[in-house]
Parts: C-alpha cells; sequence; structure tokens
C-alpha cells in the first residue's frame, strides 16, 4: 500500500510516539486527584507542554494549550477574540476550520475582511494591509494551503499586524513537522497545530501556542466553553490563567503526549533530513505528473521551485538514483522490507534548517522552496472520485474533492471540479513516487479511452 | 491544615504553575513536591500546592516570584 493522504493525517508513526501513548494510558487523568496515577498523568501533560513550547519557541509550559483538534483551538481564538465591532481578518486560501468559524461571527454582526493570500509575495502583503482596517482585532491565516503550494509571508504579515496592534494567529496545521518554525522569530502571537498531521502524533489533540499577548488577551476575555478543570470547583467561571481556563474537560492525554513522542523523533532526526526526504518526493512527483499528457497542476501560479523545475537544477535526481539517498534510513523502517537503501548523504544535498531565523521574507520564502506543500492535480476528462477510486484499488490512497476547503479552491479556480491532493511524509519513498506515478498514467489511459468509447456509443 | 511538623505547603492557582514551580525549585536544589491540597484550605476548592521544608520557603517563594511563578498563601 503506498500512503500519499499525510496531509489528512500521517499514517506511519515514529516508535516514539507509540511509546508516548502506551505510557500515558497507563496514567491517570491529569488534575483529577493527587494520587500517583493523576500525578503521573499531569506530569505527562506538563512535560508535552515544555517539550512543545521549547520546540515552538514560545515563553513557557503554560503559553501551551491543548484542545480536542486544530478546529477546537481556532474556534476558540476566534470566538473568544471577536465580538461587538472588534473583527477578524482571514485570507481566501482558509480550510473551513478558519472560514466558517469566522462566518460564524461574522453572521452574528462581526467585521469581517478577507485579504488576497494568492498572489505574488508584494500582492499579498499589499492586499493584507489594505484589509487591515481600525475594525480587525485579529488575523487569523494559514502559514501553509492544505491544497496547494501556496505559503504567506508570515513574518511581513505579522510585522503589519504588529504595527497595528493587531492580534495574528497562524493556522499551522500543513506545516507543523515539515519545517523549523518559533513563534518567537515569526512574531506571531498564536499557532496552532493538529497533533496528528506532521507532528506524527495520533487523531485527538489540537494545541494552540500563545505569544504573552494573546495570552493576556484570552485571559481577560470571556471564555466560549466551560467545565471541568480539576481546580477552583466553587468558582462559577473557569480558572483566570492560562492553559487551565482554555482547557474544559479531560484532556486527551494519549493524544497530547503523542505530540511529545512525535517531537522527540523529529528532533532526533532534524529538520534538515526530514525535508530533504520530503524534497526529493516532491520535485520527483512533480516533474512526473508534469510529464503526463492531460494531468493539470493547480494551485502552483506564485511558486518559484515549480517555475525553474524544468532546469531540473532543484531536482535530487541524481542523488535519488544512486540508491544513497538518506543519512538515518533505519529511522524511517516502517516494516520488514521497507526499508531505505543505506549510505551516507551525498555533500551538498542536505541543507542544514535547525531553527530558522525568519528576519527578512526573502530568506523566509529560501527556506520555503525547500519546504514541500501539497500538490493538487486534476485529470483532463476524467472525474477525480473515479480516478482516486481506482488508484485506491491499485493500494494507492489519495484524496480528492474540495478537502474542506471551498474558499481556496474558488481562489485558485477549481472550484468546479476539485482535486486529488498528494502529501508526503518522510516516511514515503522514492520507488512509491515511481509506481504511484506509472500506475496512474496507466489508469489515467485505461479511464480516458473508456469514456471517450462511452461517448462515440 | 495539618501537615507534616517540618514541612509548609505554599498554596499555588493552577496545577500547571504547581508543576512549573516544581520544576524551578528542584533543580535549584530545593526539594518540593505538588500535592493536592485537603479540602477546606481554600474556598474555591479543588486546588493544588507546592509541599516543601519550612526552612526553604523563603527563598522558594523568591525563586518562584523572581522567575514570574504565581503563587497563592503559605500555609505552614
Amino acid at each position: 500500500m503506498i500512503y500519499f493522504d499525510n496531509g489528512a493525517t500521517t499514517l506511519f508513526k515514529p516508535p516514539e510516539v507509540r511509546h508516548a501513548v502506551w505510557k500515558a494510558m497507563d496514567a491517570g487523568n491529569p488534575g483529577r486527584g493527587g494520587h500517583r496515577k493523576a500525578m503521573e498523568g499531569a506530569k505527562i501533560l506538563y512535560d508535552t507542554r515544555q517539550t512543545v513550547g521549547e520546540h515552538f519557541g514560545a515563553e513557557g509550559p503554560d503559553h501551551v494549550c491543548f484542545f480536542y483538534n486544530a478546529t477546537t483551538a481556532l474556534n476558540c481564538v476566534i470566538k473568544t477574540l471577536t465580538g461587538g465591532k472588534k473583527g477578524v481578518l482571514i485570507s481566501n486560501m482558509e480550510h473551513n476550520a478558519v472560514r466558517r468559524p469566522a462566518l460564524s461571527v461574522f453572521e452574528r454582526g462581526v467585521p469581517l475582511s478577507v485579504f488576497n493570500g494568492y498572489g505574488t509575495e508584494e500582492e499579498v502583503c499589499a492586499s493584507f494591509a489594505e484589509c487591515l482596517g481600525e475594525d480587525i482585532a485579529l488575523a487569523v491565516f494559514l502559514h501553509t494551503s492544505n491544497i496547494c503550494s501556496t505559503v504567506l509571508p508570515i513574518k511581513r504579515l505579522t510585522d503589519l499586524c504588529k504595527k497595528r496592534g493587531v492580534l495574528s494567529v497562524i493556522d499551522c496545521a500543513q506545516a507543523g513537522g515539515h519545517l523549523p518554525l518559533s513563534l518567537r522569530e515569526t512574531g506571531a502571537d498564536g499557532f496552532v497545530f493538529p497533533s496528528h498531521k506532521g507532528l506524527m502524533g495520533i487523531a485527538g489533540a489540537g494545541i494552540l501556542i500563545v505569544s504573552p499577548a494573546l495570552k493576556t488577551a484570552l485571559e481577560n476575555a470571556p471564555t466560549v466553553m466551560e467545565g471541568g478543570s480539576g481546580i477552583h470547583s466553587f468558582d462559577r467561571s473557569m480558572p483566570q490563567t492560562l492553559p487551565e481556563r482554555l482547557e474544559w474537560g479531560t484532556v486527551a492525554l494519549p493524544a497530547v503526549a503523542s505530540v511529545a513522542g512525535g517531537i522527540k523523533f523529529i528532533e532526533k532526526v532534524g529538520y534538515g533530513e526530514l525535508m530533504h526526504r520530503e524534497k526529493i518526493l516532491y520535485d520527483r512527483c512533480l516533474e512526473g505528473l508534469c510529464s503526463i499528457e492531460g494531468i493539470r497542476l493547480h494551485g502552483m501560479d506564485f511558486f518559484s521551485r515549480f517555475s525553474s523545475l524544468s532546469s531540473s537544477q532543484k531536482v535530487c535526481r541524481g542523488c535519488a538514483s544512486q540508491g544513497s539517498i538518506f543519512k538515518n534510513p533505519s529511522l524511517f523502517s516502517v516494516g520488514a522490507g521497507d526499508s531505505l537503501p543505506t549510505g551516507d548523504v551525498p555533500s551538498g544535498h542536505v541543507t542544514k534548517f535547525e531553527h530558522v531565523g525568519f528576519s527578512g521574507s526573502d530568506a523566509y520564502f529560501k527556506k520555503c522552496d525547500e519546504f514541500c506543500m501539497p500538490i493538487l492535480f486534476t485529470a483532463d476528462g476524467v472525474d477525480g472520485a473515479l480516478l482516486t477510486q481506482v488508484l485506491s484499488d491499485d493500494g494507492i490512497c489519495l484524496r480528492e474533492g474540495f478537502h474542506c476547503a471551498p474558499l481556496a479552491h474558488t481562489t485558485i479556480g477549481t472550484e468546479k471540479t476539485g482535486g486529488i491532493r498528494v502529501t508526503f511524509s518522510p516516511f514515503n519513498k522514492p520507488g512509491e513516487v515511481d509506481t504511484f506515478l506509472d500506475t496512474l498514467k496507466r489508469e489515467y489511459k485505461a479511464l480516458k479511452k473508456r469514456e471517450t468509447s462511452d461517448k462515440t456509443k | 491544615m495539618k501537615t507534616n511538623d517540618r514541612k509548609g505547603v505554599i498554596a499555588m492557582p493552577s496545577l500547571t504553575n504547581a508543576l512549573r514551580g516544581e520544576s524551578l525549585l528542584n533543580a535549584k536544589g530545593i526539594y518540593v513536591r505538588v500535592i493536592k491540597l485537603p479540602a477546606g484550605s481554600t474556598k474555591r476548592g479543588c486546588a493544588y500546592g507546592l509541599e516543601i521544608n519550612r526552612f526553604f520557603v523563603e527563598s522558594a517563594v523568591r525563586d518562584l516570584e523572581t522567575s514570574g511563578i504565581q503563587h497563592g498563601e503559605i500555609l505552614l
């Protein structure tokens, strides 16, 4: 089976994740009692806050809040910090996790603005500045699109927010775990991640990391959900301080703990190698898709790597074909016979990323050029659902449709057809891309032939 | 509240703060542990605190305050 739907959830989990989940399943409910098992649970929760906070440049563990998924976290932020004349600004590339809560508050009279996130860096920044009116209190926008290769110039947009005194929260659902991100360095007020995508944890947790300014704002605004908090039971309202203020009811400890396991794995391997692995797959896939007649790529108009792809300078074909691609292949073994060929990384192929200081937009985009985003394609004359069903029967898992992002599909012009999305994990292998491309070519040709003969009948 | 003769408790406003305090003070060589406070020790219901040797309470409180970790009353 070949799994290229890692944008929905990563399928292969590192051993660190399994271990963390197992340990959490053996712990009690954090903050619900002082006995040994409850305190074990509390310690796991706290350690995860610390791991996540340090990894993403938060001020401290009390700046990390856990929800049930990224959508709950985004709903909480949008519904807590808007109201009356305090409006929200989003992009035209958002997932429904942002679009729907923004529309919900808009229908209650809250100002809503939508800036153009699909353009050159200058166009995006100009549109953002224009939409950042006095009635905007909060800007919520994606880091990376969940349908195509759009990455927003986060640093420049958060700088604009700071100048206007607007809080900025970034939906990092498709970016977390794929490239180094630091709240402090990007200047954002909040990052939101799900547990189960790039961070390689299991489904069931969403993470909100807050700056001191966002922490204060959330602590001083009315809550949108209430429930047990494990402390101050007689108080009518939720505790005043974060993270407890936003953590209603029992925390999904195994899912939360799995994130710490994922980060442990990511830090062990290093972003340099993770990104290198995905880039090889990405470039190979893009190039292959371009060579199939009738396959159309979408959402690539402003993506520099794509425009220069034909030169092959950025495609690591050389090292991929040598069989000595990655530094630590054994770390990515997912089963018998699945391990990658061993060997050292050829010099000059791995870029060290460690923690990226997003000091300037050029540097930022340069880094993003090494980072792999979703690929979206359609096949002329063949329905995407039919094609993915046939591919699924051949053992290839891809997601097609609208990916809960109708706004983004409308923006890039695929609102009628949707598209087929390819998203990788570092556990995928170049050979799988080749198999996928060969199968796609064969099945597409067969379906098209069938379609044509049906029409002639 | 009833405490061990040599032990005092620093009440903490949240479990996260209590664990932050525990981590900080243990790293500084002041041994503390997070405990659940007995019912009735606060009027607000369940709460957590740091159990500590009374001798170190003053320096622990100073360290907490220097690090910006909020604490509640001292229960000796």
